[in-house]
Protein backbone atom coordinates (compact mmCIF):
# COMPACT_ATOMS: atom_id res chain seq x y z
CA UNK A 1 0.00 0.00 0.00
CA UNK A 2 1.58 3.37 -1.15
CA UNK A 3 1.53 5.77 1.83
CA UNK A 4 2.00 8.53 -0.27
CA UNK A 5 -0.53 11.34 -0.41
CA UNK A 6 -2.48 11.79 -3.89
CA UNK A 7 -1.09 15.13 -4.25
CA UNK A 8 2.75 13.30 -3.99
CA UNK A 9 1.27 10.82 -5.70
CA UNK A 10 -0.15 13.19 -9.18
CA UNK A 11 3.39 14.56 -8.94
CA UNK A 12 5.39 11.82 -9.03
CA UNK A 13 3.48 10.51 -11.84
CA UNK A 14 4.85 13.13 -14.05
CA UNK A 15 8.15 11.48 -14.23
CA UNK A 16 6.44 7.64 -12.49
CA UNK A 17 3.98 6.62 -14.11
CA UNK A 18 3.49 3.50 -11.69
CA UNK A 19 2.23 6.64 -9.48
CA UNK A 20 -0.20 6.93 -11.46
CA UNK A 21 -1.37 3.50 -11.22
CA UNK A 22 -1.31 4.07 -7.37
CA UNK A 23 -3.75 6.76 -7.83
CA UNK A 24 -6.00 4.99 -10.12
CA UNK A 25 -5.91 1.91 -7.77
CA UNK A 26 -6.75 4.03 -4.89
CA UNK A 27 -10.09 5.99 -6.59
CA UNK A 28 -11.42 4.14 -9.34
CA UNK A 29 -14.23 1.88 -7.69
CA UNK A 30 -14.89 5.65 -5.82
CA UNK A 31 -15.01 6.88 -9.14
CA UNK A 32 -17.00 4.70 -10.98
CA UNK A 33 -19.45 4.51 -8.21
CA UNK A 34 -19.45 8.36 -8.60
CA UNK A 35 -20.60 8.02 -12.19
CA UNK A 36 -22.87 5.34 -11.82
CA UNK A 37 -25.53 7.17 -9.59
CA UNK A 38 -25.27 10.40 -11.28
CA UNK A 39 -25.71 8.69 -14.76
CA UNK A 40 -27.85 5.68 -13.52
CA UNK A 41 -26.05 4.26 -16.94
CA UNK A 42 -23.71 1.32 -16.61
CA UNK A 43 -21.89 2.16 -19.80
CA UNK A 44 -21.73 5.81 -19.17
CA UNK A 45 -20.25 5.30 -16.32
CA UNK A 46 -17.61 2.63 -16.85
CA UNK A 47 -16.56 5.12 -19.77
CA UNK A 48 -17.02 8.38 -18.08
CA UNK A 49 -14.33 6.54 -15.74
CA UNK A 50 -12.23 5.25 -18.16
CA UNK A 51 -12.27 8.90 -20.38
CA UNK A 52 -11.60 11.02 -16.77
CA UNK A 53 -8.73 8.50 -15.63
CA UNK A 54 -7.21 8.91 -19.28
CA UNK A 55 -7.98 13.16 -19.16
CA UNK A 56 -6.83 13.11 -16.01
CA UNK A 57 -2.59 10.82 -16.77
CA UNK A 58 -3.24 13.19 -19.79
CA UNK A 59 -3.24 15.93 -17.93
CA UNK A 60 -1.33 15.61 -14.91
CA UNK A 61 2.08 17.66 -15.61
CA UNK A 62 -0.68 20.63 -15.07
CA UNK A 63 -1.52 19.58 -11.66
CA UNK A 64 0.20 22.27 -8.73
CA UNK A 65 -0.09 21.22 -5.29
CA UNK A 66 -0.98 24.78 -4.38
CA UNK A 67 -3.77 23.15 -1.64
CA UNK A 68 -6.05 21.49 -3.67
CA UNK A 69 -5.55 18.19 -2.73
CA UNK A 70 -5.04 15.74 -5.51
CA UNK A 71 -8.01 13.55 -5.61
CA UNK A 72 -10.61 17.00 -5.18
CA UNK A 73 -8.39 17.90 -8.65
CA UNK A 74 -9.28 13.99 -9.68
CA UNK A 75 -13.14 14.79 -9.10
CA UNK A 76 -12.61 18.04 -10.82
CA UNK A 77 -12.09 16.36 -13.81
CA UNK A 78 -14.78 14.02 -13.57
CA UNK A 79 -17.02 16.73 -13.06
CA UNK A 80 -15.98 18.04 -16.31
CA UNK A 81 -16.78 14.97 -18.16
CA UNK A 82 -19.79 14.41 -16.48
CA UNK A 83 -21.06 17.72 -17.46
CA UNK A 84 -20.33 17.45 -21.12
CA UNK A 85 -22.28 14.08 -20.79
CA UNK A 86 -24.85 15.79 -19.41
CA UNK A 87 -25.24 18.34 -22.18
CA UNK A 88 -24.61 16.04 -25.47
CA UNK A 89 -25.76 13.18 -24.18
CA UNK A 90 -22.94 10.98 -24.87
CA UNK A 91 -19.06 10.13 -23.37
CA UNK A 92 -16.51 12.13 -24.97
CA UNK A 93 -13.28 9.45 -26.05
CA UNK A 94 -10.64 12.13 -26.64
CA UNK A 95 -8.22 11.83 -24.14
CA UNK A 96 -8.50 7.94 -24.68
CA UNK A 97 -7.22 8.34 -28.65
CA UNK A 98 -4.89 11.05 -27.39
CA UNK A 99 -3.12 7.96 -25.47
CA UNK A 100 -4.04 5.79 -27.66
CA UNK A 101 -6.21 3.81 -25.75
CA UNK A 102 -9.28 1.75 -27.04
CA UNK A 103 -12.60 2.19 -26.21
CA UNK A 104 -13.78 -1.31 -24.91
CA UNK A 105 -17.10 -2.35 -24.37
CA UNK A 106 -18.41 -3.26 -21.11
CA UNK A 107 -18.18 -7.01 -19.67
CA UNK A 108 -21.54 -8.27 -19.15
CA UNK A 109 -20.73 -9.38 -15.92
CA UNK A 110 -19.66 -5.82 -15.31
CA UNK A 111 -23.29 -4.31 -15.63
CA UNK A 112 -24.81 -5.90 -12.83
CA UNK A 113 -22.03 -5.08 -10.41
CA UNK A 114 -22.26 -1.48 -11.27
CA UNK A 115 -25.91 -1.40 -11.27
CA UNK A 116 -25.37 -2.86 -7.57
CA UNK A 117 -23.31 0.59 -7.01
CA UNK A 118 -26.44 2.88 -7.17
CA UNK A 119 -28.55 2.63 -4.56
CA UNK A 120 -32.18 3.40 -5.94
CA UNK A 121 -33.96 3.06 -2.66
CA UNK A 122 -33.74 6.96 -1.52
CA UNK A 123 -35.47 8.18 -4.73
CA UNK A 124 -37.61 4.94 -5.72
CA UNK A 125 -40.67 7.64 -5.46
CA UNK A 126 -39.27 10.34 -7.89
CA UNK A 127 -37.99 7.17 -10.29
CA UNK A 128 -41.07 5.77 -10.26
CA UNK A 129 -42.92 9.17 -11.33
CA UNK A 130 -40.00 9.74 -14.17
CA UNK A 131 -40.22 5.87 -15.53
CA UNK A 132 -44.01 6.43 -16.08
CA UNK A 133 -42.51 9.17 -18.72
CA UNK A 134 -40.70 7.37 -20.86
CA UNK A 135 -41.35 5.06 -24.17
CA UNK A 136 -43.16 1.50 -23.40
CA UNK A 137 -40.34 -0.74 -24.00
CA UNK A 138 -38.31 1.20 -21.72
CA UNK A 139 -41.07 1.62 -19.32
CA UNK A 140 -41.17 -2.21 -19.16
CA UNK A 141 -37.37 -3.21 -19.15
CA UNK A 142 -36.85 -1.04 -16.56
CA UNK A 143 -39.29 -2.15 -14.03
CA UNK A 144 -38.39 -5.57 -14.48
CA UNK A 145 -35.31 -4.77 -14.05
CA UNK A 146 -35.15 -1.99 -11.73
CA UNK A 147 -38.22 -1.80 -9.71
CA UNK A 148 -39.09 -6.38 -9.73
CA UNK A 149 -34.91 -6.73 -9.60
CA UNK A 150 -35.23 -9.40 -12.10
CA UNK A 151 -31.67 -10.45 -13.94
CA UNK A 152 -31.09 -9.73 -17.64
CA UNK A 153 -31.84 -13.46 -18.60
CA UNK A 154 -35.42 -13.21 -17.58
CA UNK A 155 -35.72 -9.59 -18.39
CA UNK A 156 -35.34 -10.22 -22.42
CA UNK A 157 -37.21 -13.92 -21.65
CA UNK A 158 -40.13 -11.61 -20.59
CA UNK A 159 -39.83 -8.78 -23.37
CA UNK A 160 -39.19 -11.64 -25.73
CA UNK A 161 -35.53 -9.73 -27.03
CA UNK A 162 -31.98 -11.08 -26.77
CA UNK A 163 -30.31 -10.43 -23.53
CA UNK A 164 -28.20 -7.70 -24.94
CA UNK A 165 -31.06 -6.00 -26.34
CA UNK A 166 -32.66 -6.27 -23.09
CA UNK A 167 -29.41 -4.84 -21.51
CA UNK A 168 -29.63 -2.16 -24.01
CA UNK A 169 -33.18 -1.03 -23.55
CA UNK A 170 -32.42 -0.76 -19.55
CA UNK A 171 -29.12 1.46 -20.30
CA UNK A 172 -31.52 3.84 -22.28
CA UNK A 173 -34.06 4.01 -20.01
CA UNK A 174 -31.64 4.99 -17.21
CA UNK A 175 -29.91 7.20 -18.98
CA UNK A 176 -33.14 9.05 -19.56
CA UNK A 177 -34.05 8.55 -15.90
CA UNK A 178 -30.81 10.42 -15.32
CA UNK A 179 -31.37 13.35 -17.40
CA UNK A 180 -34.82 13.49 -16.04
CA UNK A 181 -33.91 13.23 -12.31
CA UNK A 182 -31.21 16.14 -13.06
CA UNK A 183 -33.67 18.19 -14.20
CA UNK A 184 -35.69 17.65 -10.85
CA UNK A 185 -32.75 18.30 -8.89
CA UNK A 186 -32.43 15.42 -7.75
CA UNK A 187 -29.22 13.25 -7.52
CA UNK A 188 -28.21 9.68 -6.68
CA UNK A 189 -25.23 11.03 -4.38
CA UNK A 190 -23.89 10.07 -1.06
CA UNK A 191 -22.22 12.61 1.60
CA UNK A 192 -18.90 11.44 1.12
CA UNK A 193 -18.90 12.22 -2.65
CA UNK B 1 -5.30 -4.21 -9.05
CA UNK B 2 -7.79 -6.67 -8.99
CA UNK B 3 -11.02 -5.34 -8.10
CA UNK B 4 -14.75 -7.58 -9.18
CA UNK B 5 -14.61 -5.47 -12.00
CA UNK B 6 -13.23 -6.88 -14.88
CA UNK B 7 -13.48 -3.69 -16.65
CA UNK B 8 -11.60 -1.84 -14.12
CA UNK B 9 -8.92 -4.15 -14.24
CA UNK B 10 -8.56 -3.73 -18.14
CA UNK B 11 -8.47 -0.16 -18.20
CA UNK B 12 -5.58 -0.64 -15.31
CA UNK B 13 -3.98 -2.20 -17.92
CA UNK B 14 -4.50 0.25 -20.68
CA UNK B 15 -3.13 3.24 -18.29
CA UNK B 16 0.01 1.09 -17.86
CA UNK B 17 0.47 0.54 -21.35
CA UNK B 18 -0.15 4.12 -21.86
CA UNK B 19 2.15 5.36 -19.60
CA UNK B 20 4.55 2.92 -21.14
CA UNK B 21 4.00 4.16 -24.93
CA UNK B 22 4.96 7.87 -23.55
CA UNK B 23 8.16 6.43 -22.00
CA UNK B 24 9.31 4.98 -25.11
CA UNK B 25 6.94 6.51 -28.22
CA UNK B 26 8.54 3.90 -30.61
CA UNK B 27 6.23 1.84 -29.04
CA UNK B 28 3.43 3.77 -29.91
CA UNK B 29 2.71 2.85 -33.50
CA UNK B 30 2.25 -0.41 -32.42
CA UNK B 31 0.16 -0.40 -29.18
CA UNK B 32 -2.01 3.10 -30.46
CA UNK B 33 -3.65 0.58 -32.78
CA UNK B 34 -7.05 0.46 -30.77
CA UNK B 35 -8.37 -3.08 -30.40
CA UNK B 36 -12.31 -1.94 -30.84
CA UNK B 37 -12.86 1.52 -31.72
CA UNK B 38 -16.02 2.76 -32.33
CA UNK B 39 -16.66 5.50 -34.97
CA UNK B 40 -15.99 8.91 -32.45
CA UNK B 41 -18.10 11.87 -33.57
CA UNK B 42 -14.73 13.54 -31.66
CA UNK B 43 -12.39 12.29 -34.17
CA UNK B 44 -14.45 13.78 -37.37
CA UNK B 45 -14.72 16.98 -35.32
CA UNK B 46 -11.04 16.70 -35.33
CA UNK B 47 -10.61 16.03 -39.13
CA UNK B 48 -13.08 18.84 -39.60
CA UNK B 49 -10.71 21.21 -37.60
CA UNK B 50 -8.11 20.09 -39.82
CA UNK B 51 -10.09 20.72 -43.10
CA UNK B 52 -11.38 24.26 -41.81
CA UNK B 53 -7.89 25.04 -40.89
CA UNK B 54 -6.54 24.03 -44.71
CA UNK B 55 -9.18 25.83 -46.09
CA UNK B 56 -8.43 29.03 -44.07
CA UNK B 57 -4.85 28.57 -44.70
CA UNK B 58 -5.44 28.42 -48.55
CA UNK B 59 -7.80 30.95 -48.35
CA UNK B 60 -5.52 33.35 -46.46
CA UNK B 61 -2.54 32.18 -48.67
CA UNK B 62 -4.90 33.18 -51.99
CA UNK B 63 -5.66 36.42 -50.08
CA UNK B 64 -1.65 36.91 -50.02
CA UNK B 65 -1.16 35.94 -53.06
CA UNK B 66 -3.55 37.63 -54.81
CA UNK B 67 -2.41 41.35 -53.16
CA UNK B 68 1.17 40.35 -54.23
CA UNK B 69 -0.19 39.90 -57.45
CA UNK B 70 -1.96 43.01 -57.82
CA UNK B 71 1.06 45.27 -56.58
CA UNK B 72 2.84 43.33 -59.40
CA UNK B 73 0.58 44.51 -61.68
CA UNK B 74 0.32 48.26 -60.44
CA UNK B 75 3.89 48.12 -60.68
CA UNK B 76 4.49 46.80 -64.28
CA UNK B 77 1.83 49.45 -65.00
CA UNK B 78 3.90 52.18 -63.53
CA UNK B 79 6.67 50.65 -65.36
CA UNK B 80 5.17 50.57 -68.60
CA UNK B 81 3.46 53.90 -68.37
CA UNK B 82 7.13 55.22 -67.67
CA UNK B 83 8.92 53.50 -70.90
CA UNK B 84 6.60 52.43 -73.09
CA UNK B 85 8.72 52.88 -75.98
CA UNK B 86 11.12 50.75 -74.70
CA UNK B 87 8.49 47.90 -73.56
CA UNK B 88 6.22 47.56 -76.56
CA UNK B 89 7.75 48.41 -79.90
CA UNK B 90 5.43 49.85 -82.29
CA UNK B 91 3.29 50.99 -79.40
CA UNK B 92 4.59 54.61 -79.30
CA UNK B 93 2.18 57.23 -78.42
CA UNK B 94 1.42 60.68 -77.71
CA UNK B 95 -1.03 60.59 -75.53
CA UNK B 96 -2.72 64.24 -74.70
CA UNK B 97 -3.65 65.51 -71.27
CA UNK B 98 -5.95 62.60 -69.83
CA UNK B 99 -5.03 60.26 -72.08
CA UNK B 100 -3.86 56.60 -70.79
CA UNK B 101 -2.37 54.12 -71.94
CA UNK B 102 -2.37 50.10 -71.70
CA UNK B 103 0.87 48.28 -72.65
CA UNK B 104 0.23 45.19 -70.94
CA UNK B 105 1.84 41.89 -72.00
CA UNK B 106 3.82 44.06 -74.64
CA UNK B 107 6.65 42.73 -73.47
CA UNK B 108 5.89 39.74 -73.93
CA UNK B 109 4.83 40.22 -77.63
CA UNK B 110 6.48 37.46 -79.79
CA UNK B 111 9.19 38.18 -81.77
CA UNK B 112 9.70 36.81 -85.25
CA UNK B 113 12.36 33.73 -85.51
CA UNK B 114 12.00 32.64 -81.54
CA UNK B 115 10.02 30.56 -80.32
CA UNK B 116 6.40 30.82 -80.64
CA UNK B 117 3.79 31.36 -78.51
CA UNK B 118 -0.03 32.45 -77.58
CA UNK B 119 -0.36 35.55 -76.20
CA UNK B 120 -2.76 38.48 -76.38
CA UNK B 121 -1.13 41.69 -77.25
CA UNK B 122 -3.14 44.66 -76.69
CA UNK B 123 -2.71 48.49 -77.05
CA UNK B 124 -4.97 51.10 -75.88
CA UNK B 125 -5.37 54.45 -76.02
CA UNK B 126 -8.26 56.54 -74.76
CA UNK B 127 -7.58 60.10 -75.02
CA UNK B 128 -10.28 62.86 -75.40
CA UNK B 129 -8.22 64.90 -76.94
CA UNK B 130 -6.22 65.14 -80.48
CA UNK B 131 -3.24 63.18 -80.37
CA UNK B 132 -1.14 61.92 -82.87
CA UNK B 133 -0.65 57.98 -82.82
CA UNK B 134 0.64 55.20 -84.59
CA UNK B 135 0.14 51.73 -83.76
CA UNK B 136 2.01 48.63 -83.91
CA UNK B 137 1.96 46.11 -86.92
CA UNK B 138 3.14 42.42 -86.80
CA UNK B 139 6.27 43.33 -88.43
CA UNK B 140 6.97 46.36 -86.39
CA UNK B 141 7.11 43.93 -83.04
CA UNK B 142 10.96 43.84 -84.23
CA UNK B 143 12.67 46.62 -82.33
CA UNK B 144 16.14 48.07 -82.47
CA UNK B 145 18.60 45.44 -83.59
CA UNK B 146 15.52 42.97 -84.26
CA UNK B 147 14.16 45.00 -86.90
CA UNK B 148 17.27 45.35 -88.49
CA UNK B 149 17.63 41.59 -88.90
CA UNK B 150 16.71 40.35 -92.41
CA UNK B 151 14.70 37.43 -90.54
CA UNK B 152 11.11 36.39 -92.40
CA UNK B 153 8.55 37.29 -90.36
CA UNK B 154 6.63 33.25 -89.61
CA UNK B 155 4.56 34.86 -86.78
CA UNK B 156 1.29 34.87 -87.58
CA UNK B 157 -0.75 37.53 -85.21
CA UNK B 158 -4.99 37.87 -85.27
CA UNK B 159 -5.16 41.23 -85.01
CA UNK B 160 -8.44 42.83 -83.60
CA UNK B 161 -9.51 46.75 -82.36
CA UNK B 162 -12.01 48.88 -81.83
CA UNK B 163 -12.16 52.67 -82.46
CA UNK B 164 -14.71 55.44 -81.44
CA UNK B 165 -14.36 58.86 -83.02
CA UNK B 166 -16.63 61.95 -82.41
CA UNK B 167 -16.68 64.04 -85.75
CA UNK B 168 -18.26 67.33 -85.99
CA UNK B 169 -22.37 68.13 -85.94
CA UNK B 170 -23.52 67.51 -89.30
CA UNK B 171 -20.80 65.54 -90.42
CA UNK B 172 -21.83 62.47 -89.40
CA UNK B 173 -23.21 60.74 -92.97
CA UNK B 174 -19.82 61.89 -95.08
CA UNK B 175 -17.91 60.29 -91.90
CA UNK B 176 -19.50 57.01 -91.84
CA UNK B 177 -19.33 56.83 -96.23
CA UNK B 178 -15.97 58.16 -95.76
CA UNK B 179 -14.81 55.20 -93.52
CA UNK B 180 -16.64 52.60 -95.44
CA UNK B 181 -14.32 53.70 -98.61
CA UNK B 182 -10.95 53.67 -96.33
CA UNK B 183 -11.84 50.21 -95.94
CA UNK B 184 -12.46 49.27 -99.69
CA UNK B 185 -8.92 51.67 -100.29
CA UNK B 186 -6.75 48.96 -97.91
CA UNK B 187 -7.91 46.36 -99.87
CA UNK B 188 -10.69 45.17 -97.22
CA UNK B 189 -14.66 45.61 -96.34
CA UNK B 190 -17.53 46.38 -94.29
CA UNK B 191 -18.48 43.00 -92.54
CA UNK B 192 -21.79 44.95 -91.51
CA UNK B 193 -22.87 48.26 -90.27
CA UNK B 194 -25.55 49.81 -88.20
CA UNK B 195 -26.76 53.78 -87.94
CA UNK B 196 -29.04 54.52 -84.64
CA UNK B 197 -30.42 57.76 -84.08
CA UNK B 198 -29.21 59.43 -87.27
CA UNK B 199 -26.32 60.77 -85.92
CA UNK B 200 -24.09 57.79 -84.39
CA UNK B 201 -23.54 54.04 -85.80
CA UNK B 202 -20.87 51.28 -86.11
CA UNK B 203 -19.27 49.79 -88.71
CA UNK B 204 -17.30 46.77 -88.44
CA UNK B 205 -14.59 46.38 -91.15
CA UNK B 206 -12.43 43.78 -92.24
CA UNK B 207 -8.94 44.76 -93.26
CA UNK B 208 -5.67 43.46 -94.51
CA UNK B 209 -3.69 43.24 -91.55
CA UNK B 210 -0.59 44.79 -93.07
CA UNK B 211 -2.68 47.81 -93.84
CA UNK B 212 -4.09 48.38 -90.76
CA UNK B 213 -2.69 50.96 -89.29
CA UNK B 214 -2.80 52.98 -92.67
CA UNK B 215 -6.38 52.16 -92.95
CA UNK B 216 -6.42 53.53 -88.73
CA UNK B 217 -4.65 56.93 -89.71
CA UNK B 218 -6.79 57.82 -92.08
CA UNK B 219 -9.99 57.05 -90.19
CA UNK B 220 -8.37 59.21 -87.61
CA UNK B 221 -8.43 62.01 -90.04
CA UNK B 222 -12.32 61.55 -90.08
CA UNK B 223 -12.91 62.96 -86.77
CA UNK B 224 -11.45 63.50 -82.44
CA UNK B 225 -10.36 59.99 -81.32
CA UNK B 226 -12.35 58.68 -78.58
CA UNK B 227 -11.09 55.44 -77.90
CA UNK B 228 -9.03 53.03 -79.69
CA UNK B 229 -8.08 49.72 -78.27
CA UNK B 230 -5.85 47.07 -80.30
CA UNK B 231 -5.67 43.60 -79.37
CA UNK B 232 -2.89 41.15 -81.00
CA UNK B 233 -3.33 37.29 -80.41
CA UNK B 234 0.06 35.33 -81.22
CA UNK B 235 -1.68 32.13 -83.06
CA UNK B 236 1.81 31.00 -84.28
CA UNK B 237 2.02 28.02 -81.64
CA UNK B 238 -1.42 26.62 -82.92
CA UNK B 239 -0.90 27.47 -86.92
CA UNK B 240 2.31 25.38 -86.43
CA UNK B 241 0.86 22.51 -84.77
CA UNK B 242 -1.73 22.25 -87.34
CA UNK B 243 0.71 22.69 -90.33
CA UNK B 244 2.99 19.62 -88.76
CA UNK B 245 -0.58 17.39 -88.16
CA UNK B 246 -1.46 18.48 -91.91
CA UNK B 247 1.68 17.00 -93.03
CA UNK B 248 2.18 14.48 -91.05
CA UNK B 249 -1.78 13.48 -92.10
CA UNK B 250 -0.52 14.25 -95.58
CA UNK B 251 2.25 11.49 -95.23
CA UNK B 252 -0.13 8.85 -93.98
CA UNK B 253 -2.39 9.46 -96.98
CA UNK B 254 0.08 8.87 -99.28
CA UNK B 255 1.31 5.56 -97.59
CA UNK B 256 -2.51 4.49 -97.45
CA UNK B 257 -2.68 5.17 -100.86
CA UNK B 258 0.19 3.02 -102.18
CA UNK B 259 -0.63 0.25 -99.90
CA UNK B 260 -4.22 0.18 -101.55
CA UNK B 261 -2.76 0.21 -104.75
CA UNK B 262 -0.51 -3.06 -103.55
CA UNK B 263 -3.45 -5.05 -101.88
CA UNK B 264 -4.55 -8.16 -103.38
CA UNK B 265 -7.22 -9.36 -100.86
CA UNK B 266 -10.78 -7.68 -100.42
CA UNK B 267 -10.62 -7.30 -96.48
CA UNK B 268 -7.40 -5.46 -96.84
CA UNK B 269 -8.47 -3.26 -99.38
CA UNK B 270 -11.94 -2.61 -97.28
CA UNK B 271 -9.98 -2.06 -93.90
CA UNK B 272 -7.09 0.51 -95.72
CA UNK B 273 -10.27 2.29 -97.21
CA UNK B 274 -11.79 3.03 -93.75
CA UNK B 275 -8.30 4.08 -93.12
CA UNK B 276 -8.36 6.24 -96.20
CA UNK B 277 -11.51 7.76 -95.46
CA UNK B 278 -10.55 8.34 -91.62
CA UNK B 279 -7.09 10.27 -92.54
CA UNK B 280 -8.94 12.27 -95.50
CA UNK B 281 -11.43 13.62 -93.11
CA UNK B 282 -9.17 14.21 -90.48
CA UNK B 283 -6.97 16.45 -93.43
CA UNK B 284 -10.06 18.31 -94.27
CA UNK B 285 -11.05 19.22 -90.79
CA UNK B 286 -7.13 20.52 -90.05
CA UNK B 287 -7.61 22.44 -93.77
CA UNK B 288 -10.53 23.81 -92.41
CA UNK B 289 -9.02 25.08 -89.57
CA UNK B 290 -5.76 25.93 -91.07
CA UNK B 291 -8.39 28.36 -93.90
CA UNK B 292 -10.30 30.22 -90.88
CA UNK B 293 -6.72 30.89 -89.05
CA UNK B 294 -5.40 32.36 -92.37
CA UNK B 295 -8.19 34.46 -92.63
CA UNK B 296 -8.23 35.91 -89.56
CA UNK B 297 -4.33 36.64 -89.35
CA UNK B 298 -4.64 38.02 -92.98
CA UNK B 299 -7.83 40.05 -92.32
CA UNK B 300 -7.92 41.82 -89.24
CA UNK B 301 -11.28 43.07 -87.63
CA UNK B 302 -12.08 46.95 -86.38
CA UNK B 303 -15.19 48.18 -85.03
CA UNK B 304 -15.86 52.01 -85.91
CA UNK B 305 -18.18 53.96 -83.82
CA UNK B 306 -18.96 57.11 -84.82
CA UNK B 307 -20.76 59.67 -82.79
CA UNK B 308 -21.58 63.19 -83.58
CA UNK B 309 -20.21 65.99 -80.86
CA UNK B 310 -22.66 65.65 -78.53
CA UNK B 311 -24.38 62.84 -78.63
CA UNK B 312 -24.08 60.74 -75.95
CA UNK B 313 -21.41 56.98 -76.06
CA UNK B 314 -23.29 54.36 -75.72
CA UNK B 315 -23.65 52.26 -72.54
CA UNK B 316 -21.48 49.03 -72.16
CA UNK B 317 -24.23 46.97 -72.26
CA UNK B 318 -23.66 46.05 -76.07
CA UNK B 319 -20.66 44.24 -75.38
CA UNK B 320 -21.30 42.53 -72.87
CA UNK B 321 -24.13 41.07 -75.23
CA UNK B 322 -20.50 40.44 -77.54
CA UNK B 323 -18.94 38.27 -74.53
CA UNK B 324 -18.94 34.66 -76.53
CA UNK B 325 -19.02 31.38 -74.70
CA UNK B 326 -15.61 31.03 -76.57
CA UNK B 327 -14.43 34.07 -74.46
CA UNK B 328 -16.43 33.51 -71.30
CA UNK B 329 -14.40 29.85 -71.04
CA UNK B 330 -11.62 31.42 -71.67
CA UNK B 331 -12.04 33.74 -68.87
CA UNK B 332 -12.85 30.96 -66.43
CA UNK B 333 -10.09 29.35 -67.36
CA UNK B 334 -8.22 31.99 -66.53
CA UNK B 335 -9.42 32.83 -63.65
CA UNK B 336 -8.94 29.17 -62.30
CA UNK B 337 -5.56 29.49 -62.69
CA UNK B 338 -4.97 33.45 -61.58
CA UNK B 339 -6.88 31.88 -58.43
CA UNK B 340 -4.67 28.69 -57.71
CA UNK B 341 -0.99 30.92 -59.11
CA UNK B 342 -2.41 33.35 -56.00
CA UNK B 343 -2.76 30.76 -53.93
CA UNK B 344 0.69 29.16 -54.28
CA UNK B 345 2.63 32.72 -54.24
CA UNK B 346 0.53 32.87 -50.99
CA UNK B 347 1.79 29.71 -49.22
CA UNK B 348 5.48 31.38 -50.61
CA UNK B 349 4.86 33.83 -48.13
CA UNK B 350 3.10 31.59 -45.84
CA UNK B 351 5.54 28.79 -45.42
CA UNK B 352 8.21 30.43 -43.51
CA UNK B 353 5.92 31.73 -40.80
CA UNK B 354 4.69 28.25 -40.40
CA UNK B 355 8.16 27.01 -40.04
CA UNK B 356 8.90 29.79 -37.38
CA UNK B 357 5.73 29.11 -35.64
CA UNK B 358 6.20 25.42 -35.61
CA UNK B 359 9.80 26.05 -34.02
CA UNK B 360 8.43 28.51 -31.69
CA UNK B 361 6.18 25.83 -30.28
CA UNK B 362 8.34 22.87 -30.22
CA UNK B 363 10.73 25.30 -28.05
CA UNK B 364 7.86 26.18 -25.95
CA UNK B 365 6.78 22.34 -25.64
CA UNK B 366 10.16 21.47 -24.34
CA UNK B 367 10.50 24.04 -22.23
CA UNK B 368 7.44 23.12 -20.45
CA UNK B 369 8.18 19.89 -20.20
CA UNK B 370 11.18 20.41 -18.55
CA UNK B 371 9.93 23.01 -15.99
CA UNK B 372 7.63 19.92 -15.64
CA UNK B 373 10.51 17.18 -15.03
CA UNK B 374 12.18 19.96 -12.48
Amino acid sequence: MDERTDAQLLLASRMDPEAFTALYRRHAEALLRFFARRTLDPEAAAELTAETFAQAFASRATYRDQGVDGVAWLYGVARHQLGRFFRSGRVDAAARHKLGMPERPIPPEDFDRIEELVDFEPIRKALVEAIEELPDRQQDALRLRILDGNSYADVARALSCTEMNARQRVSRGLRTLALALQERGLALTTEAE
Amino acid sequence: MDTKFTFLDQLERDLQDAAAREQDPRRAFVAAAPVDRRPSKRRTGSWGTIAAVLVALLVVAGAIGGLSQLNQNSASSSDTGSAPQAQATGASGNAGEGSTKDLSDAAASPVPGSAPGIGTHRVQLSAEGDDSFSAFTPGDQRSGSQAAAPAQDLSKIIRDGTITLVVPKGGFGTAFDNATGIAEAAGGFVLSSSISQENQGTLMLRIPSRKLDGAIVKLRSLGRLAELNLTGKDVTSSYIDLKARLSVLQTQRELIVKLLHQSTTVSGQLSLSNKFSDVQTQIEQIQGELNVLNDKVDLATLKVTLREEGVAAPTGTEDVGHVSLGSAWDRAVQGFFGVVGAVVVGLGYLVPLLVLAGLILLVRRAVIRRRAAS
